[in-house]
């Protein structure tokens, strides 16, 4: 081992960045697990510290943005239905104190947005898709999911982490607060709002609208089967394109969400309602 | 291994929480790295970025402002809201009963699914 090698390896295991137990002398240590912690710990700590109220106010900022592209459906018995079915899945959710909800909007297409703070999109396109309402209460339980593990708030930082990489900026040294935190999310519009978010965070989201709606009495095999109705569309033309730009394959996602729905404790398939989707205007694309 | 903290010191996020909260670890770094003569080939940091994210320029975040229409149909969202109570006579109309529900543990034993489902 020459000199300045050695002299890293100490410095390194000195500041913790060596897994505990590595013996000095190797120089195979996992550096993937040591970027991962070090990326970790300071996503883990920019994204907690954006607290709820301010979580709150992005959120009705950036859905303000995003409504300006897909209006609402003016349908006030819809709304209210939706929100009453938005509402009781999110009392399910480990964050049921906050303020939910929940709004159709005139699209085409066949998806559904989130924002920080509990504001939830659904298109005219998606409420013409499900069949009955477990398969409805599965989408809004997935959206609640982004917004339990605020997914977009995670973007939000490696958004930051590219601006600040990209030209060397430094946004402590311009003291951003969570004013300047919101200005950037709403810089981003509503492509943060849509932008698809890691594997990972669409997983986490499936398994938690299938939780969800278990949990709210709905049919957790209703989640399947819109699952299984979407991969048989088309994947990407039409309604469908926005949706598999940002998600995991139909496909992937049935094996997936199947999996989860074996792994649930407290419903079995085919055990809880589905009551039939009554929702009027359900086509006001 | 020059390269590699020069990777590694890409990683490090100078977001303003981070740096409140350790500013000390990330200047230690840093300076660690000139005392041992890296930077000077170092790449753009922007080639570590996570692949399919794109940062967010300061210009456009400068001008960045709800829009008024936007924030007009944000108050008629909110008066759709539905109450706690709202929510749950909806769901006793449609039987639907809240079951405490989990997700078993690996290992554990998982619940089978039924007969032609």
């Amino acid at each position: 081992m020459n000199r300045r090698n050695g002299r890293m390896i100490v410095l390194l295991a000195a500041l913790g960045l060596l897994p505990s137990g590595a013996p000095a002398q190797t120089r195979n240590f996992d550096l993937g697990a040591v970027f991962d912690t070090v990326k970790n710990v300071a996503r883990s700590q920019s994204v907690a510290s954006i607290d709820q109220d301010e979580e709150i106010r992005i959120g009705r900022d950036v859905a303000a943005s995003t409504l300006s592209d897909y209006p609402l459906i003016q349908n006030e018995p819809l709304q209210r239905r939706l929100n009453q079915i938005g509402v009781w899945i999110a009392l399910q959710s480990s964050r049921p104190g906050l303020p939910w909800h929940f709004a159709a909007v005139k699209s085409g297409q066949i998806n559904a947005f989130a924002a920080p703070g509990g504001t939830i999109l659904v298109t005219g396109g998606m409420l013409g898709h499900v069949t009955n309402e477990a398969e409805l209460a599965c989408v809004l339980g997935h959206e609640i999911g982004h917004v339990v593990h605020r997914h977009h708030l995670a973007v939000l930082q490696k958004s930051l982490l590219v601006a600040a990489g990209a030209s060397a900026l430094s946004v402590s040294s311009k003291s951003a607060g969570s004013e300047d935190l919101r200005k950037r999310l709403l810089a981003e519009g509503k492509e943060v709002f849509t932008r698809g978010l890691d594997r990972g965070a669409e997983r986490e989201a499936d398994e938690e609208g299938l939780l969800l709606a278990a949990r709210a009495g709905y049919d957790p095999a209703a989640c399947v089967d819109f699952m299984q109705r979407l991969a048989r569309l088309k994947p990407d033309v039409g309604p469908l394109e926005a949706l598999y730009k940002t998600h995991p394959s139909a496909r992937e996602r049935v094996t997936d969400v199947t999996q989860a729905m074996h792994r649930l404790q407290g419903a079995t398939p085919g055990s809880g309602a589905r009551p039939p989707l009554t929702l009027e205007a359900q086509g006001g694309k | 291994m020059r390269i590699i903290l020069v990777v590694l010191l890409s990683c490090l996020p100078p977001s303003a929480a981070l740096a409140q909260n350790s500013g000390g670890f990330t200047n230690m770094l840093r300076s660690l790295s000139g005392a041992l003569g890296a930077g000077k080939d170092t790449p753009p940091p922007a080639e570590t970025a996570p692949i399919g994210i794109r940062g967010i320029d300061d210009a456009p975040a400068a001008k960045a402002a709800p829009s008024p229409a936007g924030s007009n149909d944000i108050g008629r969202l909110e008066g759709w809201a539905a109450s706690r109570g709202e929510a749950e006579r909806m769901a006793a109309r449609h039987g639907l009963v809240a079951r405490p529900v989990v997700f078993a543990e690996a290992g554990s034993e998982v619940v089978k699914p039924e007969a032609g489902k």
